[in-house]
């Protein structure tokens, strides 16, 4: 990328700045006239110098085109043109003006579109050049590169570059011939005038941009400050749950606070200077209008010049200034611009970049050709030895532990080998392919690196799983129809050099996980995720989440038909009596008070749980059925109990689990209100608040969860009745908030779990809730429904960065991920950690059964059980101590040996 | 039964004498009231250590699988803690408890067990007192043992385990 702002520009927008100059060339002559015109209708029109000495008519639009003597003179006319009286002569000439004013802004119009679109198309492609060059930076440049700080630079400080764009050229091209023309206009007019105006625009043109240097000086200061303060911003918010932790918080916020200070003091300064700057730009431009008023106006009283003249030398000169000041501006700009665009693009270029990307396809290298590493030596950015010198050769297909204790030499080597340090000394080469200088292309085809550090994107976790099959490349139809739209796509992005093919084209690389069709890779998928032991939790996520809107109708069905199978189920294994169902006139012990007046999922908030209480039409059904009495007292009776024995808990401890409903804040300043009404017993006089509050915990309780003892056949006889008359009276237009059990429907707002069971478990059995999951699974998988339930679980969102997942779940996506691609060399570095040493055993086993004359390379600790390996490379810190093999168990020192003659150094 | 009946026969166990009525409402409350029919498994021998039981009504029996064969070895009633050590030593069930009739039980789960015995000292206490007095009773089990030994029988050694080996699961 050039880092020289205007060749940049040349580069990349040539033919768009030339076509626009064009139009600033044409547009000049117009603009000539434009100033000759009103001059001819004073003059000519309005005080009649036409018309004297009698002449009643005279001669408008003659042209005639005079050739030069040396082309042998002669002239042509091309018009007679009109003889016209004074009135219709003036009338004529103002049409002309009206018709010249017109065009010129129709140029204006033009160019600063043309302009527009030429800045908008360079900022794109400066954008994607940028983030082209952070996507090629070596590992550990990426590493110490803060992504806040990124992310302002291409998104934010371009911003201005794009803008200057469409300037670069043209600006100064268009302003410029017309400030000349002015001149040149005045100066035709009155050499003494335009001399004049042409000094103070010269005074103008010296004094200005001296004074804005320092204004530019501090627009750079205030450009790092603020990028600095996006770096640092972003840092925090990373790193708050830390700084809480810490109680630091005050600290960070200082940071920040002086940061702010610091910027507000260098845009202060900034100001002044602008205005002051503008004040004096202001002064000289007013300046000049006097000089002319008054020299002017005496030089026409003199009779050296004619008022005509005069005004138009005015009206010259009032559209002069602009053109200057916008010229001055744009030199500002410039220099401002070329700053920023230097600093940024100095940003983005790093001594070495990865190489670039190229779609030819890889050169084959042989499966059997062994990793050698050749006098590699690491060190790190303080000059510290991270890895020893040493050399070895890896032979392939093998499995290989790099055995030694964490954060020695071991990792560095899994590191390098797996292209995560790249600035290395010696050579490390697979059939004489060097490492570092691989493209990604070339290595991911070969070798696949998974550390402990799982990289989750914001999607489901199929599109975290694909994300390592999207790699085809989809062509680009030549041939198909493409409407209007797409070729207008198409043809911006090819102006851009931005890539052709949309992102949500099909980019999966089906040949490389052996399918042929996008309905197979879900197959794919549940088979690496077996692999990685993940399968049964994503199919638990998937029978745990919701069922949806659109479930096609023969899964409909076959749901449907499951859940009498389910409940036959339950009966033949004995555990028919743990499931409490949901029948339309039994009171379900199981459930809350609430959802057994709902009898139903809430869809969306209105009915949702915590909301019921204050839904204006439950209460009316509340109150109706005689139940706010009751259940204010439950409420009383758990705000007491709470209060009771809670009460010198801590407000998160964990003990407070099951009541976490009841908010401890909301305890204080309820119960003290309670209390006195209480006493009094005047249970009538509580606050509406307060009684929303105690109904609402009162929705929320579950007699065998705990346990007061506060339901009693009366209390159900009502609810039930409310159970009634709720879904016989809730209008029409509200009923798209709840949807009723039916054991002829599905709920799609309901889980599958829930949908199938059709009831509740209930409490007070041990290990039953596990026992019934497994044979709802089990169910679910009689009725052809697994796929279903699993492709659901793919679906589960994962948030930013996989928040909304388990570490390890992340973990096993980013394995199964891994066991997708199904690459020839797979590096585990440490990437089992988060398991339970004997859970990450198996999968380890797992993985290698899976992975068949393959190589897979390993980080071991030393006290692992090593001898499922073929070799094992022994590391002490950052020195390689000794290898072993599996078929000729050789003492370690000798196995060294063999390879080149650089050992140690 | 309400939280209320369980904090009453609580309070009649011998370890909890000590322990004030608020606390042991606490500990009914944050915990699960559990059934088993009879010959039903409690917790079984290898299985994790999820829970803490404490049983309000009925008998179980306790038993060690060994390579030799299953050795049922003692009988208890309620008023008994269950599965506590294997809760604090982080260790997978050390034997097999089998309801030998109805039992209910009040289950505690691993966290909330641990939690509870930061928050109350005097439950704390409790525990503590019915580990201390286990181990009291098991010397002396012990002594009976070594007495009905023939003379010259191998010493015995702690760290050799008499169940079966462990399946990792």
């Amino acid at each position: 990328m050039s880092v020289n702002f205007f060749r940049y520009v040349w580069m990349y927008s040539r033919r768009e700045q030339l076509i626009v100059l064009f139009y600033v060339v044409a547009s000049l002559p117009f603009y000539w006239w434009s100033l000759d015109v009103p001059k001819r209708i004073v003059n000519e029109g309005i005080q009649g110098s036409v018309f004297e000495h009698g002449v009643t008519q005279a001669r408008l639009f003659a042209f005639t085109i005079s050739l030069p003597d040396f082309l042998g003179g002669g002239s042509y006319v091309i018009s007679d043109g009109l003889m016209l009286a004074q009135l219709p002569y003036l009338f004529a000439l103002s049409l002309v003006f009206l018709a010249l004013t017109l065009i010129s802004g129709w140029f204006k119009y033009v160019i600063n579109i043309r302009k527009g679109v030429l800045g908008e198309r360079m900022l794109r492609r400066l954008r994607f050049d940028l983030f082209g060059l952070v996507m090629r930076f070596r590992p550990e440049d990426i590493r110490t590169t803060k992504s806040a700080e990124v992310t302002s630079m291409i998104k934010d400080e371009v911003e201005p570059i794009g803008g200057f764009f469409g300037e670069a050229f043209i600006t100064p091209a268009f302003l410029g011939t017309q400030a000349l023309t002015a001149m040149a206009f005045i100066l035709a007019q009155n050499l003494w005038l335009g001399t004049l105006a042409i000094g103070l625009i010269l005074v103008q043109g010296v004094v200005i941009p001296h004074l804005r240097r320092e204004q530019i000086r501090l627009g750079r200061e205030r450009q790092i400050e603020s990028r600095i303060l996006a770096g640092r911003i972003g840092e925090m918010i990373e790193a708050a749950p830390a700084l809480h932790n810490f109680g630091v918080t005050g600290h960070s916020s200082a940071e920040i606070g002086h940061r702010l200070g610091t910027l507000f003091d260098i845009r202060l300064r900034l100001y002044r200077r602008k205005f002051a700057v503008k004040y004096l730009n202001n002064l000289l431009a007013q300046l000049t209008p006097f000089v002319f008023y008054t020299l002017g106006g005496y030089l026409a009283l003199q009779g050296q010049l004619d008022i005509g003249q005069l005004v138009a030398v005015i009206a010259a000169y009032r559209d002069l200034p602009t053109p200057i000041k916008e010229l001055i501006d744009w030199d500002q700009q410039r220099a401002d611009v070329t700053v920023k665009y230097e600093q940024v693009v100095s940003q983005f270029s790093k001594d070495t970049l990865l190489p670039k990307e190229t779609t030819e396809p890889p050169p084959v290298i042989p499966a059997d050709a062994p990793i050698t590493v050749v006098g590699l030596r690491v060190v790190n950015g303080r000059g510290l030895v991270q890895l020893d010198r040493m050399s070895v050769a890896l032979d392939r297909p093998g499995r290989i532990a790099f055995a030694g204790p964490t954060g020695g030499g071991r990792d560095v080597l899994a590191k390098v080998i797996g292209r995560q340090v790249t600035d290395y000394q010696g050579s490390v080469t697979i059939g004489r392919h060097e490492l570092a200088a691989m493209s990604d292309r070339e290595a991911s085809s070969l070798m696949l690196y998974v550390s402990s550090e799982p990289f989750i994107m914001s999607g489901s976790i199929r599109d975290n799983l694909t994300l390592a099959l999207r790699r085809a490349t989809p062509r680009l139809d030549e041939r198909a129809q493409l409407s209007a739209k797409q070729r207008y796509w198409l043809e911006e992005a090819r102006m851009t050099d931005n890539p052709l093919v949309s992102p949500d084209a099909d980019w999966i690389d089906y040949a490389a996980i052996g399918v042929s069709s996008p309905a197979e890779v879900d197959t794919a998928i549940s088979n690496a995720l077996r692999v990685v032991r993940g399968y049964d939790e994503i199919f638990r996520v998937g029978m745990s989440s919701r069922l949806g809107d659109n479930v096609p109708p023969e899964i409909a069905e076959q749901l449907l038909a499951a859940r009498p199978a389910m409940i036959e189920r339950f009966r033949e294994q004995g555990l028919a009596q743990y499931v409490e169902a949901f029948q339309p006139d039994t009171f379900n012990t199981s459930a809350s008070i609430g959802e057994n007046l709902l009898y139903g999922v809430a869809v969306g908030n209105r009915f949702a749980p915590e909301n019921m209480a204050a839904e204006p039409f439950m209460r009316s059904i509340i109150a109706a059925e005689a139940l706010t009495a009751p259940l204010t007292t439950i409420g009383i009776k758990m705000v007491e109990t709470v209060a009771d024995v809670f009460q010198d808990l801590a407000p998160d401890n964990p003990l407070r689990e099951r009541y976490s409903f009841i908010d401890n804040a909301e305890i204080e300043a309820v119960w003290p209100e309670v209390r006195s009404a209480w006493n009094r017993g005047q249970r009538r006089h509580l606050s509406a608040q307060v009684r929303d509050k105690l109904i609402g915990y009162a929705l929320m309780y579950v007699e065998p969860r705990h346990r007061l003892n506060l339901i009693d056949d009366r209390l159900v006889a009502r609810i039930l009745r409310a159970r009634t008359s709720f879904r016989q009276f809730l209008p029409a237009s509200d009923a798209k908030d709840v949807e009723f059990y039916d054991e002829g429907r599905l709920m799609p707002a309901a889980s599958i779990r829930d949908n199938l069971i059709f009831g509740r478990m209930r409490y007070g059995k041990a290990h039953m809730r596990d026992k019934l999951l497994a044979e709802v699974a089990e169910v679910l998988n009689q009725h052809g429904l697994e796929s279903f339930v699993v492709s659901k679980g793919l679906d589960q969102e994962v948030g930013p960065g996989g928040r909304l997942i388990s570490v390890q779940q992340r973990v096993t996506v980013q394995l199964a991920r891994a066991m997708l691609r199904q690459p020839d060399i797979l590096i585990l570095d440490d990437a089992l950690s988060s398991f339970a040493p004997s859970e990450g055993h198996m999968i380890l086993q797992n993985i290698m059964d899976a992975m068949p004359g393959r190589t897979i390379i390993v980080t071991q600790s030393s006290e692992d059980e090593l001898s499922s390996f073929d070799m094992v490379l022994k590391f002490e810190g950052a020195k390689f101590t000794g290898l072993q093999r599996k078929d000729s168990a050789q003492a370690a020192s000798e196995a060294v040996e063999p390879v080149p003659a650089v050992a140690s150094a | 039964m309400t939280i209320e009946d369980e904090v009453r026969s609580l309070q009649k166990f011998r370890m909890f004498h000590h322990v004030e009525a608020s606390k042991l409402k606490l500990l009914a409350m944050v915990s699960d009231r559990i059934t088993f029919q009879r010959d039903e498994v409690i917790y079984e021998q290898g299985a994790e250590s999820d829970a803490v039981y404490i049983v309000l009504e009925g008998q179980f029996t306790v038993s060690l699988r060994t390579p030799a064969g299953v050795i049922n070895f003692a009988q208890h009633v309620r008023g008994a803690i269950l599965g506590e050590a294997g809760v604090l030593c982080d260790q997978v069930r050390m034997v097999t408890i089998t309801a030998e009739t109805p039992v209910v039980a009040l289950r505690i789960d691993r966290d909330i067990f641990l939690q509870l015995l930061k928050e109350s000292p005097p439950f704390n206490f409790a525990v503590m007192r019915e580990l201390g007095r286990q181990i009291m009773d098991l010397n002396n089990i012990c002594a009976q043992l070594v007495q009905q030994l023939p003379p010259g029988a191998p010493a015995v050694d702690a760290g050799r385990s008499v169940a079966e080996p462990q399946h990792t699961h």
